[in-house]
């Protein structure tokens, strides 16, 4: 899993700066921020989406794709933000890096999202074909 | 497979028939596996008997695509041609019975002027001079001693000898007609005596002689602006019922259940003798007198053996405008709940459907495409919204008519204020029928009915059974 982060990571900011922070981001901050904010975060959005505002209340007004995407907004909104107070809570230096790797980690959340999305869609009353 | 067919004598006939349409489209059950209409009148131009043809048609479609399961639209309502099996187009296609175009006058078609003085005089003393020029294309213009003569023409059609060749033992016979007019007044008769004649000459006239006959006599229930031009005189229409009746006491034999409806005229209707022209507003007595259809199948075959079953009809309480508490429960019991189901599902249709476009049931649908592409939706519209005998103009005449049946408020937008007298109950919890709780309901029926392959049968069946669980749980008892 550390792994995957990385790469996933890696790939659109490089290499973690300074170098000597470089262990701490690979270690800890890639792996911790990724796990809670991509995997958990995300899928309890998407699970809220589709099956309390989507299913268990009795309204179908939430079903319209923009629903979706303010709600994908709002969960990549938490990723920056959870990114950024993660790399403080490790004293990394405050670089524009810890800002790169926050918009990165709203851009994958943006991704899971929709991949969460696609998964648990199907059985939600009202968003079953939401965003399509 | 018992099959039922009725003969819609007359204007009276077609507008019943009209009425019994939109019954049959709400999912009124009846216990016949088919009906077959068969619209008796010369007088082919008549509008109301050309919005009821229309009607017919479009029903006939769409219980196509819909079937027996679907709640609305569910009984097969079939042309005396459908039954056709060899396709040699023996009869006229259509829900009419096809007089060939009497374009003659009565005189004519007797050949007064080749009859022998004497029967000439006798004739004379018989019709009137109005009688005897009356073209034959609009009708007998409420003339019966006219209409019994032309009608003899029925007995030797090709559509009753269709009609006989496909009569089968355990079918079932309804006449409708009324008796102060030509037509029915008529054709009922003469109709009936034929059809319990075991020597008629039909094929299986003795199984026919037999079987189980029911009608109905629709008294005065509307009276003609007085016009000296017209030969239609509703002060006569009395005066003419009285002496049919006295006529049906000594001579009208073998019927098994015989219903006879009235009412007080009110405002008088136009007074048009025939044609285009003749074209009155449903009134709540054809509804009323489709009802009897409903009745007469509803007895098993041992009830009706004895000596014939009279039946009139009463309100429960007299009132201008009648609405479902102005009925009696049989009644309500019987069309209350599918009328305001199907009310719903046309009201949601009209007015709030195009909505719903991004909900979850229109996408899995398709229905943006299917509004824009698909017959069966644009056979569904012209159902509910045609101008000239859709449901909702069908609803407006009889709201608009002397006396006046409102069931439902059709001004409205608020679902819940539908129904006329009978408001859903809210509170904060419970906001009772609204545009969204319907979308809720019909995006769950949608996955539920996951197995239904054809959209618009499923399209029909998710409307019956959220309109139902609304009608039962959030509807006051009617």
């Amino acid at each position: 899993m550390k792994n995957i982060f990385r790469f996933l990571y890696e790939l659109i900011i490089g290499r973690p700066e300074p170098p000597m922070e470089t262990p701490l981001y690979r270690s800890e901050i890639f792996p911790d921020v990724g796990g809670i904010t991509l995997l958990l975060i995300t899928a309890l959005m998407v699970l809220i989406y589709y099956y309390v505002l989507n299913h268990l209340i009795q309204t179908a007004r939430f079903s319209h794709w923009y629903h979706w995407l303010g709600v994908l907004l709002v969960n990549a909104a938490i990723a920056f933000g959870y990114a950024v107070y993660y790399c403080r809570l490790n004293e990394v230096t405050p670089d524009s890096y810890v800002y790169w790797f926050a918009f990165a980690n709203a851009f994958y959340s943006a991704v899971f999202f929709l991949l969460f999305s696609l998964l648990f869609k199907w059985r939600s009353n009202n968003a079953a074909r939401t965003p399509f | 497979m018992s099959k039922l067919f009725i003969f819609g004598i007359g204007g009276t006939g077609a507008r019943v028939l009209r009425s019994f349409g939109m019954l049959m489209a709400a999912g009124v059950g009846i216990r016949a596996d088919r009906v077959i209409p068969i619209i008796v009148d010369p007088d082919t131009q008549n509008a109301d008997l050309n919005r009821t043809v229309e009607m017919l048609k479009s029903y006939k479609r769409l219980h196509a695509v819909a079937g027996e399961e679907s709640g609305f639209f569910k009984t097969d309502i079939s042309k005396l041609a459908d039954m056709d099996s060899r396709g040699d187009g023996r009869v006229k296609d259509a829900f009419t019975f096809d007089f060939g175009g009497i374009n003659q006058s009565f005189k004519e078609f007797i050949h007064f002027n080749e009859m022998d003085p004497d029967t000439q005089a006798l004739v004379q003393l018989l019709y009137t001079q109005d009688n005897l020029n009356s073209p034959l294309t609009i009708g007998f213009k409420g003339s019966p001693n006219v209409g019994s003569v032309v009608l003899n023409k029925l007995i030797n059609s090709p559509e009753l000898r269709f009609f006989a060749d496909n009569f089968r033992r355990g079918d079932r016979i309804f006449i409708i007609s009324s008796i102060f007019g030509g037509t029915g007044a008529a054709g009922f008769p003469l109709l009936l005596k034929n059809l319990r004649n075991p020597n008629s000459g039909l094929q299986n006239a003795g199984d026919i002689s037999t079987a189980l006959i029911g009608a109905i006599t629709v008294k005065p229930y509307f009276g003609l602006q007085t016009e000296n031009e017209s030969v239609i005189d509703s002060n006569a229409f009395i005066t003419k019922t009285r002496d049919a009746l006295a006529y049906y006491k000594n001579n009208l034999d073998g019927i098994n259940a015989l219903y006879y409806i009235a009412d007080n005229p009110d405002t008088p209707y136009e007074n048009r003798p025939g044609g285009a022209s003749q074209r009155n507003d449903a009134h709540l007595v054809e509804l009323l007198a489709a009802l009897s259809i409903v009745d007469f199948m509803e007895y098993e075959e041992a009830d009706l053996s004895g000596n014939t079953l009279y039946h009139e009809y009463g309100l429960r309480q007299d009132s201008p405008n009648i609405t479902f508490e102005h009925l009696y429960e049989e009644t309500t019991h019987r069309i209350g709940q599918q009328l305001v189901k199907f009310m719903l599902f046309a009201k949601y249709y009209k007015d709030f459907i195009k909505e719903d476009a991004g909900k979850n049931y229109y996408k899995a649908l398709n229905l943006d495409s299917a509004f824009a592409n698909d017959s069966f939706h644009k056979e569904l519209r012209h159902f509910l919204e045609n101008r000239q005998w859709g449901f909702f103009a069908w609803l407006d005449e009889l709201s608009r008519n002397k006396r006046s049946f409102v069931p439902f408020n059709l001004s409205t937008s608020d679902l819940n204020l539908l129904v006329q007298g009978k408001p859903v109950s809210r509170s904060f919890f419970n906001k009772g029928i609204t545009h969204d709780g319907f979308v809720v309901r019909l995006n769950k029926e949608e996955k539920q009915l996951s197995s239904e392959a054809n959209p618009n049968r499923k399209f029909i069946k998710m409307f019956n059974h959220v309109t139902e669980d609304f009608y039962n749980n959030k509807m006051p008892t009617i």
